[in-house]
Formats: structure tokens, C-alpha cells, sequence
């Protein structure tokens, strides 16, 4: 089903003096998304049935027309059809130029499979952004619907790499680089319309990195007019949705205003303990002075959202209960599910865009947008005792057979099959009976009356106060080659602090550091804030809402000035691009923290990278049916302020060898187009260099939680993209896509590791992980499918998806010298550095979706897909090994194994069901 | 107008349809378990004196000796929690106390166990699956271990814990629950019969040099965590003790200084406390009278000061004692629950 924006037209039509009863229609047809002429556009005169084609310019003519009124039909695929009354007198009428939006495909794509990300990403099954977006692009919209069932990466890049823009500000995350998705989740009506560019190409706001662009236009003026409601009804992420949405579309008196609300309910079939509770608003105000020469317009939106997160598990866990969906994020609390680990986060954008239509060739843009709210994640935190997370690997059957206690092991594997006492799930009830029994004289005398919380839930928050100003200036010159030129300016100060959220039948927590007072005698060195252990004598008994552990401001001052040059030669259409730019990053400590008194308080030394990209785009199109295209992008950009420092929470410290990443980028394509037969082939080459990342984690060798940080890590990703479409008999077409890439790891990288409590450097060395595969994506991915759409409005299709060629997402700690031993053998160590492969999976899904145009007026209709058809609960999507490591005690010599791996499985058999009515 | 109510009522709809997700009742307090509850099961019990002295009968095993009784009858034993582990000299263990039977004995569990189980409260604990092991002379309630070379092992599973150990009244530490030995009567006391009970031993003296017992060992002492331990062997790294070369003012044990080598390691401290510091000769058991306070190297305290030579102190610890394996050179050790259990005269 097609999802149709709203229509612009740029140049009003002109009034002739008729003279004569002959007269003609002529024009020009250019994208919205890049004001690029499109050709191939089919054109129909109703009522005289008479067509003609735009041609490599996208120009278009009739000769020969009677006096009268016509209506002109634009039809392209990829594009919104458009029709336009058109008065004809004695002369040629020039429609100058007709502007076509891009089409949208299936609404059935849902933008929860974007989610959001924070910085606690890995466990979540839901938490990373895919580097997917639905396009025009025949491969891409393939891509989108088939292929985010595996969360597929479009040429295995992560989402940072994809520039998210609304109303022209990019608004990827300013501290980690990924794509925004859960700024506007669930507001999918708001947001249809989108420019897409994939790959290389780079767009009207930007030039784009490696992994396309989309710019999101909420103007209201854009927005197609009436009222749009839809109810969901799915199994996969939500139970249930709603959405209502109203558009004015641009009144006489030059005034737009467009609003939307949705909300998304329950759980799925699948994993117990999540569920959605979200909601979404979107408000938008617009209004065009002088004839919409200028045009000013201010948006509001936000999706408070709250999302129970699912945890990966080992395979040993799934077995033992039986299936692959195992949540060890819930128990029952008097009785009722409850997961400690829930997403709650508000972070209304609003946003001020102007826009001057200097001339007809000239126009220039401004924007500024501020983010701002709350962005948590809890997690279940304990002071003493056993671990309480159910599975624990010490409380597992595999623990005791390493153990060589096989009788307990066999207890352990009865209790965890039956479920014996819900020993799969966490025990919230024992939780707050530990606690209400925890008010003593000790802790009296200290801190005074009530009890003293053992457990408790926390909340991580990054919250984010994000600014941005864009400006943009287009101008079209005579020879229709094009200026494009922006500036764009961002200041983020980010807070990351830990804030107590549910005392769990206690009254307070006492905020200190239990790792520190394990390792230091010392009171001053568990001491999570200083100032107030100096001023009161004793940690802070922090109450529900009292921020603990930490907390620090994260800095990003980013600038950047970029310009292209459109311009053809011939056939020959060359874009020429360049930015550059700076970054400053910095911590800054709120709170002195007890080990690093001279070094957590304050501002960390302030970053400063340099960063800057050239490109260039060359399409030749040989005629109006196919065309070759190829792309060239180098790029040096500064590195994420999430891997610029050792230990933010703790201090200040900057991780070693920190320096700007360098990305080169070439692909090139053909493109086919007859008709309705379309062909697209591309080859792509990217190397990657010099990032850097980070990762904490307790280290069995040195029995202490250290900070592992790696430069120089390298990339090589290279490949294949294919689709075609081709039509077979009517409506019925058969589409396939084909990705077929190698993305590997290009580098040993350097690697240095400290303990976390003392910043001492315990080791250094080198991560042999050179030509192991990049993670989490399917590196062969392919697609057949049928589609069939009838005349009167039914669409149906069936799809068959194959993967392949995908990975583990690897620990660089098991691939150091630091975890071999004496006693190791060669076999060994290849063990220990081996890269899983999953198995390879094949997917059938289905839809089916009609539409009912009721008097002309209003529409009514419904789509329902299906997917993973054969049920299939045995795929892989995702996983990564653990950084522990298990300690070999039946030798003489220490000697050590990797944990079991975590893994994520594709759900089986779901549906989404969607019912819309607008008019 | 119209196409406004429209939508507000379309919002309306979709606002009323949603959920409520975080809205849970707390769950009632912790059922607290009198005999009762365990009698009613069928279950007979046995009293911490009764069941240390049905275990040596059981194994008939030497004192040093590794030995295990798994209970396989529905018995179950209850006693007042004497310690806390809040300090860490004391670490995944409970001692109980029966003041029935003036007995007490240790129950090992997981980490924490202060949390769950504060001092002065009573616990009962079902007997039937656990194991009664010996450690060089100590008699514990425990797990099966996997390893021959373990009598059991602690009960760590939290879920077993649950299912053998049962919180009761909580009627708090009496002046009762605690052994008095001074220097008039440490050679009449029955230290045997005293062993897990908590020990005030007032007006004590700190000694620091030689013992002229066991080893002929000098304190204070240290030994690093990881290593192989015996109270009164000497140990060296490169030649030199580890009383060498952790230097300055000695405390009750010690985090690596010096040394690059062992800065980062644990050391348990050993400190002589003696009422009779009479020369018993070498290769003896420690004569009575003579103790030595053992303190974990992640004790919370481990930086305080043993008392200087010739202090004299009021000391409360858990009394526990120490053998070879072949149940020689018997040392009577004390474990603190904290640092400030120790009170200087």
C-alpha cells in the first residue's frame, strides 16, 4: 500500500489571454528531495486520454490542445502521484515546475524496530537502532520490509553511520551517534514525510556520510490534509495501537496546523515481562507570510514512553525452560509480573524553522530545535548478599558440573525445569521482606530512623539538553546546476547520574561505593560523594528521587559549515561536496568521588578534534531507462563522546589514544528502468580506521572491575546490493534483493586495560581479532517475493527471506594474551578465539490489505502481515559473549574459559493488523 | 470544528484504552517460624549440642580429618545468630547458639548473610539433604561438595537457602549469649564444649614476638589470601615473611604495601593474645590461656591497630579452633565481628 504525503506546488498557474482555440501544456518535473529534474514521469491529459513521458531533464509537452480545462496526471513510481487542474487557452501554458514528493512505502512498517538506544545497549534485545530506513529505493524498501526481522544493517554499519535530519537538523545522538528514532517512536503519521538517500548519496540538508540520509518533514503546510485514525492490533512488540492524527493543510489566510497523538499497549507473544506503555504528541504550527515567500513553523513533539526490556540469556537457560524467549529481567511481586528493567523516557524536541523563498532559484532556511527531559533505565541494585538475578551462572546446573558436583547439579537442573518455586524468575517478594526487616542500631545511629535498603531499584539516566541551529542556502543557477550550502551549530550538556527509584519496602539507601569498600579500608575511598560525607559525616541515606553513585555533565560543542555543487554535463550529473568542522568534547564532574578525589570533581581536559569529509556523486544515465552511478566520500570525525573516556562515571581520566576516525567510502551502481521493470546493482567498498571503544567489565584474572579501551580498531566492509522488480502478468510483479557483503575486522587494535578503582594499568597489548567478522547483521541476505494489487485496491504478497553469514558479537577480552596460560595448547587458544557463526535461517511472511474509497470522500482500509510463517523459533538474531571468564580449578595452573555466549532469537509467528480510516 | 471533535474523541478513545504497568501492592512481611511450624511437619528436633555430638559419633573421624555426615533424617535445629559477617572478617557464615545446651555451631551460606540474618535473631534450620562436615576441628552445617577434599560446602543457592533455613523471632543478643573467660578461669572453662560461641575475653594481653608454642611462629603475622594457610607455619615471598615486608604499625590484617608484587593482595593478619605466654615448647598444641585473633584481609577494619605489646584488652570474638590435619598443633582462634570489639583497658 502506498502512503500518500502531501502534494507541493511551487509556482502558481498563469492566466493567458486566449487569442486562438489552440493551445499546449509544457513543464518541468523535479523531486521535492533534491529539486533534481525526474524523468520517466508518465503524464496524462484527462479527458483526452493523451500521454507523454518526461525525458532525461524532465521535461514534458503537449501540442495540439483544445481550449478547455484539463486535469494533468504525474505518475512515477517511487514518487506520490499528483494531478493538477490546468486551464488551456490559444498559447503553450508553462507549468515551469511541477514538484513530486517521494512515495512512502507499506505502512506496515512499524518504527519500533528502530527503538531506542542508550548506553546500556548490549542485553537489551530491543535497545539498538538498525541503519534501516524505508525509501524510494527499490533495494531499501526491500530491505526495510523483509530484512529488519533480522535486524539487518544496510551494508553492516551501525545506525551512527545514517544521518537522521528533521526539518533539517541531523538530530543523531549528540554522545553516542545513533539514529533518534525514539525522539518521535510511535508517531508514525507525523513523521511520513520522509527524504530518503541510501549509501553515498547525499541530500538537501547534508551531505551525508555512508549510510544515506533521511530528512523528516513535520511542516504542517506538507502534511496531507484531513483526519487520519488507525487502530493496530499486533503480537510482536505491542498488543495494540492507536493513532489519530489531523492535518489542516495550508488555509487561505496562509495559517497550517497539523497535531497527532498515539499510544501502543501490552506485551507480546512471545517473551514474558515486557509490554509497552507509550504515548505519543506532535503539535505543529505553520504559518506563510507574502504569498509564501516566507514561511515560519513551530513543532512540538514528544513520546513519553515506558518499555519493559527483554535480557539475552545463555543457550543452557533457554534448554531448561524449554524455549528460546527466556526474560531474566521479571518475577512476580504479590503476585504480578514486574521487570526491573524498564525504559522510561520523555524527551519532548521542539523545534523553529523559517524558510525564504528569496527567488524561484534561491531559498534559504533556518532552524533551531531544542531536546530536552528525562531518558531512564532501571535496574534491580544490591548491596550485600547473594547475587539475585535468576540466572546467575553460579546457579545454574553447567556450574556445578564444572564444579564436579553432579548430584547438585541434577537438583538444580529438576528445580529449574519445574520451575520450582519460580527459581526461574526474580524473587521481588523475598526482596522487600529482606528489606523491611533492615532498620538496626548501627545503621540508627548514622542515619537515623527506618530501614536501610539491601535492595533497591535505580534509575540510569542520560538526560540530554540538546540544541541546534541550521542554516541552509540553495540557489539554482541558470544552467540549473545547484549551490548547496548549510552551517550547523550543536551544544549538548548531558547529566548522567543514578537516581534511587523504589526503595522496595525500605526508606533509604546508603550511596556507597560497595566495590570500593570491598577493595579499601578507608571510609573516605567508598565515598560516592565527597562533599557530602565532609559535610554531614556519613554517606548520603538517599530516598526515593535522590540522585546516588554518580553524576556528571557530558559536553559536545559541535560546528560545522559544508557546501555542494550540483551540475550536469550531458548526460553526465556530478555533485561536489565538502565540510569541515570541529568538536569539542569534556567531562564534567558534579560529584567528588571518594577514590579519585583530585580527579572526578570538575572539568576534564577539553577534547578538540578536527573533522571534515569530501564527496563527490557522478550519475551518468545513458537514457531515460537505465543509468550508471558512483560515489566517493573520505571523512575524519571525531570520536563518540560515549568512548572518551575510561571510566565517566568515576572520573575524568581520557581513554588512551583517543583520536579522530577516518571512513572511505565508493559505490557504484546501474540502475534499469522499463516501466515497470526495474533493476539496481551495486558494489560498495568502505574502510573504516582508528575508532575507538570502551568497555567495563569484572576480569577474572585480575579478580577486579576494570576498563578495557581499544584504538585503532579497523573495518573493511565490501559487497553487493541487487534488486529488481518485474512485472508479470497485471498486477502481479515478482521483486527480489540480494545483499551479499564481507564486513571484517581490519586491525589487531591496541588495547589498554586499568582497574577500576585505582586506574592502574594491569595491561596492554593487542586484540587478535584481524579478519574476524563484524557482528550482528546477516552479511548475506536475500529476498523473493510476489506482489500482486489489484484494480480495485487489494494488495497482497508473499515474501521468502534467506540469511546467512552471521556472527557472534565478539569479546576482544578473549582474544588477548592476557587470558592465556602456560598450559595451553594451540587448540586451545584457537577455541578461545573462535568467532560463532549462527546457522542460516529462511523466513516466509505474507500480507494482505484493501482499501474502500467510501463517496469519494473518505478511505477505509486494512493491511495484516504475517510473519515467519513456518514458525520457526530456533533463529538467531543477535548475541554476544560475555567478558567473563570461567576459572579452570582442576589445574596446577590457572587457566581459564570463555562464559557461555548470550543470544537473542527471532520471535515465531506474528501478525500486525492495522485498520485506517481518513479523509 | 467538527473534524477537531473528531479527532479529540478518536484521542479520547486511545488514551482510555491503555494500561497501568507499575502499580503493585507490597508483598506481606516474612512469615517468622516457631517449632510449631516445624513439628507440624513431622519433623523432630535436635539440639546444636545433640547434633555435633551425633556427627562425631556418625563419622567417627579424627578431628583434623576431612569428614561429612549428610542428614537423611527429618530432623531440624534451631539457635540465636551470634555473628555478623557486616565487617568481613566473618564471611558467608552464620554462627548459631543454643543456650539450651550452652552449644553453637556454624552455618555457611553465601555472602551477606547479616542482611537476612541479624544477630540476635533465631533461625531454624531443616537438616534433612544438608551436610554436617569438619573442618581441622570445627563442625559446620553445610551443602555436599563436589570435592574430596571438603567435608561441604557453603550453601550458596539462594533457593536451598530458602528451603532449609527459616527466620523466627528476633528476641535480640542477652548478656547470656556470651561466654566470659578471664584469667582466673580460662583453665577451667570447657573451650571444647564452648567452640562457635561467642567469647568475651576480658583484660587479656596483646603480645607481639616468638610463641614459644606450635611452630615457634612470631606475631604478628601475615598471609596473603590465596595462600595455602596454617596460623602458625611461617611464610616468605623472595626470602623475607610477609610480617618483613608488610611494614609499619601492624594491623589486624593488610592490603599489600610495598612490595609491587603483592600490592594488591589480601593478607589474612594473626594476632597473640595470651593470658600465660609461658614457654610450652615447640611442635605443641597452644597451651591454654594463648589465642590467636585471625582477621580476613577484606575485614572493613583490617587498617586498625592491634594493640600494642602488652595491652591489655576486653576481646569479644567467635571462638574457633584450628588443627593440622592430623589434628595437632591446636591453636584456638577468634574471629571478630568488628574491629570495635576489641576495647582496650
Amino acid at each position: 500500500m502506498k502512503i500518500k504525503s502531501l502534494l507541493t506546488l511551487l509556482l502558481a498557474l498563469v492566466t493567458l489571454t486566449a487569442s486562438a482555440q489552440i493551445g499546449g501544456v509544457k513543464g518541468r518535473v523535479v523531486s521535492r528531495a533534491n529539486r533534481m529534474p525526474v524523468s520517466g514521469v508518465t503524464i496524462t491529459l484527462a479527458p483526452t486520454g493523451e500521454a507523454v513521458t518526461t525525458d532525461s531533464e524532465g521535461n514534458f509537452s503537449f501540442d495540439m490542445v483544445e481550449k478547455g480545462s484539463y486535469n494533468l496526471t504525474f505518475e512515477a513510481d517511487e514518487f506520490e502521484s499528483l494531478t493538477l487542474q490546468v486551464r488551456v487557452d490559444q498559447m503553450v501554458r508553462d507549468l515551469r515546475t511541477v514538484v513530486l514528493v517521494p512515495a512512502m512505502p507499506q505502512e506496515v512498517l512499524d518504527d519500533s524496530i528502530f527503538m531506542e538506544f542508550d548506553t546500556e545497549t548490549a542485553d537489551d534485545s530491543n535497545a539498538l537502532p538498525t541503519s534501516l530506513s524505508a525509501s524510494r529505493d527499490l533495494f531499501n524498501n526491500i530491505a526495510s520490509f523483509n530484512f529488519s526481522e533480522m535486524r539487518f544493517n544496510v551494508r553492516g554499519y551501525d545506525s551512527q553511520y545514517q544521518d537522521v535530519y528533521m526539518n533539517g537538523v541531523k538530530l543523531n545522538d549528540a554522545l553516542t551517534g545513533y539514529s533518534p528514532w525514539s525522539l518521535w517512536t510511535g508517531l508514525n503519521d507525523a513523521t511520513r514525510n520522509q527524504e530518503v538517500t541510501s549509501g553515498l548519496t547525499g541530500s538537501d540538508v547534508g551531505l551525508g556520510g555512508i549510510g544515506g540520509t533521511t530528512n523528516i518533514n513535520t511542516l504542517p503546510s506538507q502534511m496531507r490534509k484531513g483526519l487520519r485514525a488507525s487502530l493496530v492490533s499486533a503480537n510482536q512488540s505491542y498488543r495494540f495501537r492507536a493513532m489519530a492524527t489531523y492535518a489542516s493543510g495550508l488555509q487561505d489566510n496562509g495559517w497550517a496546523y497539523a497535531f497527532s497523538l498515539s499510544t501502543r499497549q501490552g506485551g507480546n507473544d512471545y517473551v514474558k515481562g515486557v509490554y509497552y506503555n507509550t504515548f505519543g504528541y506532535f503539535a505543529a504550527v505553520e504559518k506563510q507570510f507574502d504569498g509564501g515567500r516566507h514561511r515560519l513553523a513551530l513543532t512540538l513533539l514528544g513520546s513519553p514512553t515506558e518499555r519493559g526490556a527483554q535480557q539475552a540469556a545463555v543457550q543452557e537457560v533457554y534448554d531448561l525452560v524449554g524455549n528460546n524467549y527466556y526474560n531474566p529481567n521479571w518475577g512476580y511481586q504479590d503476585g504480578k509480573e514486574r521487570n526491573a528493567r524498564v525504559r522510561e523516557n520523555h524527551e519532548p524536541l521542539t523545534m523553529l524553522n523559517y524558510q525564504f523563498n528569496i527567488s524561484e532559484r534561491s531559498r534559504l532556511t533556518a532552524a533551531a530545535s531544542f531536546r530536552f527531559g528525562r531518558n531512564g533505565y532501571s535496574a534491580l541494585t544490591w548491596q550485600d548478599g547473594a547475587d539475585p538475578r535468576p540466572d546467575y551462572y553460579r546457579y545454574l546446573p553447567s556450574y556445578f558440573v564444572r564444579d564436579n558436583n553432579l548430584e547438585q547439579a541434577a537438583w538444580q537442573y529438576e528445580r529449574w525445569r519445574a520451575n520450582y518455586n519460580n527459581i526461574r524468575h526474580l524473587q521481588w517478594d523475598s526482596f522487600y521482606q529482606t528489606n523491611y526487616t533492615r532498620e538496626n542500631a548501627i545503621d540508627k545511629e548514622i542515619y537515623g530512623e527506618g530501614a536501610r535498603a539491601n535492595y533497591m531499584v535505580e534509575e540510569r539516566h542520560t538526560d540530554q539538553r540538546d540544541w541546534n541551529f541550521y542554516v541552509n542556502f540553495q540557489h539554482i543557477f541558470k544552467n540549473n546546476s545547484k549551490l548547496n550550502a548549510g552551517v550547523n551549530l550543536r551544544r549538548n550538556r548531558t547529566e548522567y547520574y543514578s537516581q534511587v527509584k523504589d526503595l522496595l519496602g525500605a526508606d533509604y539507601w546508603v550511596d556507597e561505593d560497595k566495590f570500593a569498600e570491598r577493595d579499601f579500608a578507608d571510609v573516605l575511598a567508598k565515598q560516592n560523594n565527597l562533599d557530602y560525607y565532609n559535610t554531614h559525616g556519613h554517606a548520603h541515606a538517599a530516598k526515593v528521587g535522590d540522585k546516588y553513585n554518580y553524576d556528571y555533565y557530558a559536553h559536545v560543542l559541535k560546528a560545522n559549515a559544508w557546501a555542494s555543487y550540483a551540475m550536469q554535463v550531458g548526460g553526465l550529473a556530478m555533485t561536489f561536496g565538502g565540510e569541515v568542522g570541529t568538536t569539542k568534547l569534556w567531562r564534567e564532574g558534579l560529584w567528588q568521588k571518594g577514590l579519585f578525589p583530585n580527579n572526578s570533581k570538575g572539568d576534564s581536559e577539553k577534547l578538540d578534534f578536527l573533522n571534515f569529509k569530501g564527496k563527490a556523486n557522478f550519475e551518468y544515465r545513458f537514457s531515460a531507462n537505465h543509468a550508471l552511478e558512483a560515489n566517493v566520500v573520505y571523512m575524519q570525525q571525531a570520536p563518540e563522546f560515549r568512548s572518551a573516556f575510561v571510566s565517566p562515571r568515576t572520573r575524568n581520566t581520557v581513554t588512551p589514544n583517543l583520536e579522530e576516525e577516518k571512513v572511505l567510502g565508493v559505490d557504484a551502481s546501474y540502475d534499469l528502468r522499463y516501466g515497470d521493470l526495474k533493476l539496481r546493482l551495486t558494489g560498495y567498498f568502505t574502510r573504516i580506521e582508528d575508532q575507538t571503544d570502551l568497555m567495563s567489565y569484572y576480569d577474572d584474572v585480575n579478580s577486579s572491575f576494570t576498563n578495557f579501551a581499544m584504538s585503532g580498531v579497523d573495518k573493511l566492509h565490501f559487497g553487493l546490493e541487487a534488486a529488481f522488480q518485474l512485472p508479470l502478468y497485471r498486477g502481479l510483479s515478482l521483486r527480489g534483493a540480494l545483499s551479499w557483503g564481507q564486513y571484517t575486522y581490519d586491525s589487531n587494535p591496541y588495547y589498554v586495560q586499568t582497574r577500576d578503582n585505582s586506574a592502574e594499568v594491569i595491561s596492554e597489548g593487542r586484540v587478535y581479532w584481524e579478519d574476524f567478522r563484524v557482528e550482528s547483521t546477516p552479511q548475506l541476505a536475500a529476498n523473493l517475493g510476489l506482489n500482486f494489487r489489484s484494480n480495485n485496491n487489494w494488495f497482497l504478497s508473499f515474501d521468502c527471506n534467506y540469511y546467512d553469514n552471521m556472527y557472534l558479537s565478539m569479546s576482544p577480552v578473549y582474544r588477548t594474551d592476557e587470558v592465556l596460560s602456560s598450559s595451553m595448547t594451540d587448540a586451545d587458544i584457537a577455541y578461545m578465539r573462535k568467532q560463532e557463526k549462527f546457522d542460516d535461517a529462511f523466513v516466509l511472511g505474507a500480507s494482505i490489505g484493501k482499501n474502500w474509497s467510501i463517496k469519494y470522500k473518505y478511505t477505509l482500509g486494512f493491511s495484516l502481515s504475517v510473519d515467519n510463517l513456518l514458525n520457526n523459533q530456533d533463529i538467531k538474531t543477535g548475541g554476544y559473549e560475555q567478558t567473563r571468564l570461567v576459572k579452570n580449578t582442576e589445574t596446577t595452573v590457572d587457566s581459564y574459559q570463555p562464559f557461555e555466549s548470550k543470544y537473542f532469537y527471532m520471535f515465531g509467528t506474528t501478525y500486525y493488523l492495522n485498520l485506517y480510516f481518513r479523509f | 470544528m467538527n473534524k477537531m471533535a473528531k479527532f479529540f474523541y478518536a484521542a479520547l478513545i486511545a488514551l482510555l484504552a491503555t494500561g497501568c504497568y507499575n502499580d503493585y501492592d507490597d508483598p506481606a512481611e516474612l512469615k517468622l517460624y516457631t517449632d510449631a511450624d516445624f513439628t507440624a511437619e513431622g519433623l523432630e528436633y535436635i539440639s546444636i549440642k545433640d547434633l555435633k555430638a551425633d556427627f562425631w559419633r556418625t563419622t567417627g573421624a579424627g578431628v583434623g580429618a576431612v569428614a561429612s555426615w549428610e542428614v537423611d533424617e527429618p530432623l531440624y535445629t534451631r539457635g540465636k545468630v551470634i555473628s555478623s559477617d557486616r565487617y568481613g572478617s566473618i564471611y558467608k557464615s552464620v554462627y548459631l547458639y543454643d543456650e539450651a545446651t550452652e552449644s553453637a555451631i556454624e552455618l555457611k551460606l553465601n555472602s551477606g548473610t547479616y542482611v537476612f540474618y541479624e544477630a540476635g535473631r533465631e533461625l531454624f534450620v531443616k537438616l534433612e539433604g544438608l551436610v554436617l562436615g569438619n573442618y581441622r576441628g570445627m563442625v559446620s552445617i553445610g551443602a555436599k561438595s563436589g570435592s574430596t577434599e571438603y567435608s561441604n560446602d557453603n550453601i550458596e543457592l539462594p533457593l536451598m537457602v530458602m528451603d532449609h533455613v527459616f527466620r523466627g523471632e528476633k528476641p535480640g543478643m542477652t548478656a547470656a549469649d556470651t561466654l566470659v573467660i578471664n584469667a582466673s578461669n580460662y583453665m577451667v572453662v570447657d573451650v571444647e564444649a564452648a567452640l562457635g560461641r561467642l567469647v568475651r575475653f576480658e583484660n587479656i594481653e596483646s603480645k607481639f614476638g616468638t610463641a614459644p608454642w606450635g611452630y615457634n611462629n612470631s606475631f604478628p603475622n601475615y598471609f596473603a589470601n590465596s595462600t595455602s594457610y596454617d596460623v602458625n607455619s611461617k611464610g616468605t615471598l623472595n626470602g623475607q615473611t610477609w610480617y618483613e615486608i608488610i611494614t609499619g604499625t601492624p594491623t589486624w590484617a593488610a592490603k599489600g604495601k610495598q612490595d609491587d608484587a603483592v600490592k594488591d593482595t589480601y593478607f589474612y593478619g594473626s594476632a597473640w593474645f595470651t593470658y600465660d605466654a609461658t614457654d610450652a615448647g615447640e611442635n605443641t598444641n597452644a597451651p591454654a590461656g594463648n589465642y590467636v585473633v585471625r582477621t580476613s584481609g577484606y575485614a572493613r577494619f583490617i587498617n586498625d591497630p592491634i594493640p600494642a605489646d602488652g595491652t591489655k584488652v576486653d576481646l569479644t570474638a567467635i571462638l574457633v579452633k584450628y588443627t593440622n590435619s592430623s589434628g595437632r598443633y591446636i591453636t584456638y582462634q577468634l574471629t571478630l565481628n568488628d574491629g570495635d570489639d576489641v576495647v582496650v583497658k
